[in-house]
Formats: C-alpha cells, structure tokens, sequence
C-alpha cells in the first residue's frame, strides 16, 4: 500500500498486508463463508416466502376457522359432509362459509392434476368477462402455473378423469399452490369423484371483533355439535403446512450446521494465520504490544474476511433465491421473494459475528505465544 | 541503588546442567556492559529474563527498583527497554520504515508523527533512501541499523542487545558500533551486550563473564 506514506501506517494496513501476502487462503476463507451465507439464505428466503404465499392466500380470503374431518394427518384426505355447510352459516359468530372439495384428477390421461371445487356462487369461480354469468358444470379456470406448464389456454379442451371440460378463462391464484390447480363447480366435481355431498374443507370467516376466548369457545361448539370434524385455527393450519414447516425446519437446522461451519473455517483459517506468524506476534509483543493488540490484529483481519464474505453471500444468495423461486415457479409453485434488504444485512452481521467467534481459536492461540521460544528457536 | 540489579537469579530449562545460576549483578545507568561467555554459558538466558521474555525460576529483575514480571510487561517493553537481537527479527515483508513504526503503535504518537521520526531515525543511521525498502531486501547491515532504530524508537532507558554483531561482516559491525557508541554518548541510557566479539567487548565500559550459568569473578 501506498496510501501509508501520506497517514503513516496503521493497525489497518498491517491487517491488508497480511491478507495481500496470502490472497489464496483470504479467498479460500471469503468464497467458503459466503457459500455458507448463500445457501443459508437461498433457504431461509425459500422456506419464508413460501410461508408467507400460504399465509397471505388465507388472509386474502379472510379465512379464520377451517373445519376438516377429524383424524386425518393428510388434510387433502378428509371428507365432511355437504349439509353441515348451513348449519355453520346458521352460527351468529361466523360471517361467510365456503365449502371447497380438492382432488387429485387425471388430466387428459397423461398427468395429474390439483383440482379445487368451490359453490358457483363463490367469488373465486368469478369470470372477468362475464361477471353475472356463473362457470358452467362444463367449465374450468386455470391457475396461471398449471396454464404454463401444461401449456393451456382459455378456449382448449381438456380432459378429467376422461371427463371433457373446456378451460374458460385463467385465474390469479391466492398461494403458491393453487397457481398450479383447475377450479371448477363443486357440483361439476363431486359426481367426477364419487364425492356426491363431500366437501374437504369449510372455510370460515368470522364476524370482526372476535375475542380469542369467544373463538375457542366457538371451535368447542362445531366440533361437539358436528360429530367427526375438527376445527383448526387458520394460523395453525399454515404453519403445520407441510411443505412449509419441512422446509423451515430444513433452513434452521441448515443454518445453525452453516454457522458453525463457517465459525470453524474462519478458526481454522485464521490458526493456520497466526502459526505461520508466530514469529512476528513474538516480535511485537517483544517490542510492546499488548495481549489485547495482538488480538485486535487477529480481529481485525477476520472482520475484514467476515464483510467480504458477507456482501459476497448476500449477493449470491439473493441471486440464488430468485433461482430457486423461478425453479419452484416452474415446478408449479408461485412464489414471490420474502426476503428483505433487512433480513439480508441481519444475515450479513450474523456472519459477522458467526466469523469473530470463530476468531475466538486463534485468538486464543497467538496469546499463548511464549516470546522466549518464539524468538529464540529461530 | 543501581539502574539494574539482578539478585539470586536462576533458570533451568529441565536439562543436567541449568542455564542460570544464582546470578547477582549491578548495573549503572550509563554502563555499557559486555556480557561474555562460551556459547551455552546462558548470555541469552539473561537478557530474556532481564527483558521479562519469561520467568525465572528464582531471583528477581528490578529496573529502577521496580521488578520486572513477565506476566505485564508490556508497559515495561514498551517504556523502559529496547532488544536487539543477533537474527534482526525484523517482520520481513514490511518495509525499513513500517517496521520501525510498529513499535510505536503502542504508544501515544499519532499515524503521521510516528511515520516521521521512524524517517528521521533512518535518517540519522544513513537508510533515508533505503526506508521503503522491504525488509527481506535489505543487507544485514542495514536490517540491524533499521532493527537499532526500532530498538530506539520509544527512548529505552536500557538497551539489551543479542549478539548484534553476531552476523555482520566487520564493516558492519564497526558501524553499529559506532552508532551504539553515538547513542550512548548522547542519550546516557545503559546498555547490556552480549557478544563473543572482542571489538564489541573493547567497546564497553565494563565486562561481565558468564560460564555454565554462573557469573565469573571479574
Ligand atoms: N528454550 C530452551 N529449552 C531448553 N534449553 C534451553 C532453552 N533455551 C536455552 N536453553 C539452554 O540453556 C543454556 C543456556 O543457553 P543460552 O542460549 O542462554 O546460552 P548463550 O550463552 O546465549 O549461548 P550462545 O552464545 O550460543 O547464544 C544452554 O544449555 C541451552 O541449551
Ligand atoms: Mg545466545
């Protein structure tokens, strides 16, 4: 460095000199922990936003209570009957019921597809250019992902469960998954699966204001008078979400395994560092330096590891998320980005830290330098 | 009471023969003293200890009647001595001058200031063009000046030094001399040299003998 000759040198460009004498192994430690912040991220972002589509998919159609048939872990699988529907609409604290039946169909004998059946009333089975006229028995709407995917559009025919439909229009779906689904009528579905009267779910909305005393109290009361269901709080519905309470597991444990990989590649790093310059520590501690200096030359130098890797994660990581989602969009799942400029600088620092405590080894290490045996074994 | 006073000090490394043994010694402010001996006699024993590298076994080191203890040196390296060793020990990928402004980082000195007395010592030793030459680039002539500037640098009262001269050609060694001399002669500080070489012995106001660990009646 140059720059010294005008300021004098400082504690700063000792720690620059260090790193520049060893470029492969600062690279070595900048590209490892930033792989390890990338992944983290990419992760965390996918699992967050995932979370986030489901969770914002219920509050945009204000969904409070789903009422399932009791027993059944794999929610797709329960059956409630079709004549508890108004007797639900029949309680004064619950302000709109919608019934939805969901299956699994063959689509046009080659692939499988999710498909949602909801009354004809409901506003999800609304057409654009024809607001008055409700979806025909004969009609389906496509979820923009499943039109991409299986390539359809509105006119085409297609087949369910050998069944012929015409796909009337496409729709903006409410989550990530229902992008990838067919609506049509419930009573268009339940004669296509042998469902006659069934409803997977009862969506509820409550009236506003509700205490969570007063709801807890209404959950007693469906599942005591409507034998056989269970009554689920919407919240709990979506982080029992299976794919999203799997993947956010996934992205904690992955991140605490990163963290403490990135801490120990710093350590390890910084060890091999401060052995090779058991020497020079010796010599400054001859000429003065303090344990506490020492070690603020260690620090220093880590930090400086820990922001390159930092900035570098985040980057990659970013780019790595938008990756995964287009992938997951691809797949069939919409998904947009959760992950904010906040979490991202909370991730960076975390590095940080993650990295300063990794420092803690070498620290450790180059105060334990004897300067008689460092200087006189040479 | 004497500058330096060494009492009752020895030092075994764990081998049949220790490396020090129950040394006393005075010493002045302003002596130079030569510390001579066979290789092995525990010259380098001492000044580690007198410069509080490690702990002795038994004794004590007290410079200006404080004793010396090897667990916070720190102010006492910084303020009281300057080393100067037989193999330089320079940091050898900094240049002449960072080398010698890193033994004030632990002073009060700004950035600026510190860079402009390590230029000005360079200067006074005949290295002015040679200050932002890397370390390893250096002869060792001129590694041992700029290790003398550093040695220097925080105006020690007591200067210790290893065998100097220990690899330097004569020219060398006649000049670091020389420059020790200057330093004496103005500063009044003491100095304590060990060393095999007799110009480096002839040198000195006094000669302090050391075999097998013990200190030989002058
Ligand atoms: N770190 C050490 N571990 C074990 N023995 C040591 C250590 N340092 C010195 N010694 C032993 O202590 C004795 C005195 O060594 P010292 O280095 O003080 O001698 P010296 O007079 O400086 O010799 P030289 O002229 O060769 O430098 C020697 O026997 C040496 O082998
Ligand atoms: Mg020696």
């Amino acid at each position: 460095m140059i720059t010294h000759r005008r300021e004098g040198y400082r504690l700063r460009h000792l720690v620059w000199d260090g790193l520049r004498l060893r470029p492969l192994r600062a690279f070595a430690a900048i590209l490892s922990i930033a792989v390890t912040l990338a992944a983290s991220l990419t992760l965390i972002g996918v699992s967050e936003s995932l979370e986030t589509s489901v969770a914002e998919g219920y509050a945009a159609r204000k969904v409070d209570l789903i009422v399932m048939q009791a027993g059944k872990s794999n929610p797709l699988t329960s059956r409630i009957d079709t004549a508890l529907v108004p007797a639900m609409r029949a309680l004064e604290q619950v302000a709109r019921v919608q019934p939805l039946l969901v299956d699994t169909l063959l689509l046009n004998s080659d692939q499988s597809i999710l498909v949602y059946g909801w009354e004809p009333t409901d506003p999800d089975l609304r057409l654009t250019d024809r607001p008055n006229a409700p979806l025909r028995t004969d009609e389906v709407l496509i979820g923009k992902t499943a039109s991409r995917v299986a390539d359809l559009s509105p006119g085409d025919s297609v087949t369910l469960n050998l069944t012929e439909f015409v796909i009337a229009d496409t729709f903006e779906a409410n989550t990530f998954a229902e992008s990838g689904t067919l609506f049509m009528r419930l009573d268009a579905l339940q004669p296509l699966i042998g469902a006659e009267n069934r409803v997977t779910f009862a969506f509820l909305e409550l009236v506003p204001g509700l205490s969570a005393a007063r709801q807890d109290e209404l959950r007693l009361e469906i599942e005591r008078t409507m034998p056989g269901t269970t009554v689920i709080d919407a919240a709990e519905f979506i982080a029992d979400h299976q794919l999203a309470a799997a993947l956010r597991g996934v992205s904690r444990i992955t991140l605490f395994t990163n963290a403490f990989l990135a801490s120990l590649i710093v350590g390890t790093l910084m060890v091999l560092t401060v052995s090779e310059r058991r020497r020079d520590i010796a010599i400054l501690r001859a000429v003065g330096w303090s344990s506490w200096r020492i070690a603020h030359l260690i620090l220093f130098e880590t930090a400086l590891l820990a922001v390159a890797a930092a900035l570098l994660g985040a980057s990659i990581g970013w780019i790595g998320l938008e990756m995964a989602l287009s992938h997951l969009f691809s797949l069939g799942f919409y998904a947009r980005s959760m992950l904010t400029p906040t979490m991202v600088a909370g991730a960076a620092l975390a590095v940080i830290i993650v990295a300063l405590l990794g420092s803690a080894i070498p620290v450790y290490h180059a105060l334990g330098i004897r300067v008689a045996d460092a200087i006189r074994n040479e | 009471m004497a500058q330096l006073e060494i009492r009752g000090l020895s030092r075994s490394y764990g081998g049949i023969i220790p490396a020090l043994v129950d040394v006393d010694l005075s010493i002045d402010s302003g002596e130079m003293v030569a510390l001579l001996g066979p290789s092995g006699s525990g010259k380098s024993t001492l000044l580690s200890l007198i410069a509080g590298f490690e702990y002795p076994d038994r004794g004590s080191v007290a410079v200006d009647g404080r004793v010396v203890n090897a667990r916070d040196a720190v102010d006492y390296r910084r303020n009281v001595i300057g080393v100067l060793f037989q193999h330089y020990h320079l940091l050898e990928t900094l240049t002449a001058c960072q080398n010698i402004e890193l033994a004030m980082f632990p002073t009060h000195a700004e950035p600026m200031q510190r860079y402009r007395r390590a230029r000005d010592l360079l200067q006074q030793v005949g290295l002015a063009a040679r200050a932002d030459q890397i370390a390893n680039r250096l002869s060792g002539g001129e590694r041992q000046r700029v290790a003398f500037c550093r040695s220097i640098v925080n105006q020690p009262r007591l200067l210790l030094a290893d065998e100097p001269t220990g690899s330097l050609d004569t020219a060398s060694k006649l000049e670091l001399l020389q420059l020790l001399r200057r330093w004496m002669d103005a500063e009044r500080r003491t100095l304590v040299v060990a060393t095999h070489d007799a110009d480096v012995a002839s040198a000195c106001s006094r000669v302090v003998r050391l075999r097998d660990g013990r200190l030989e009646a002058a």
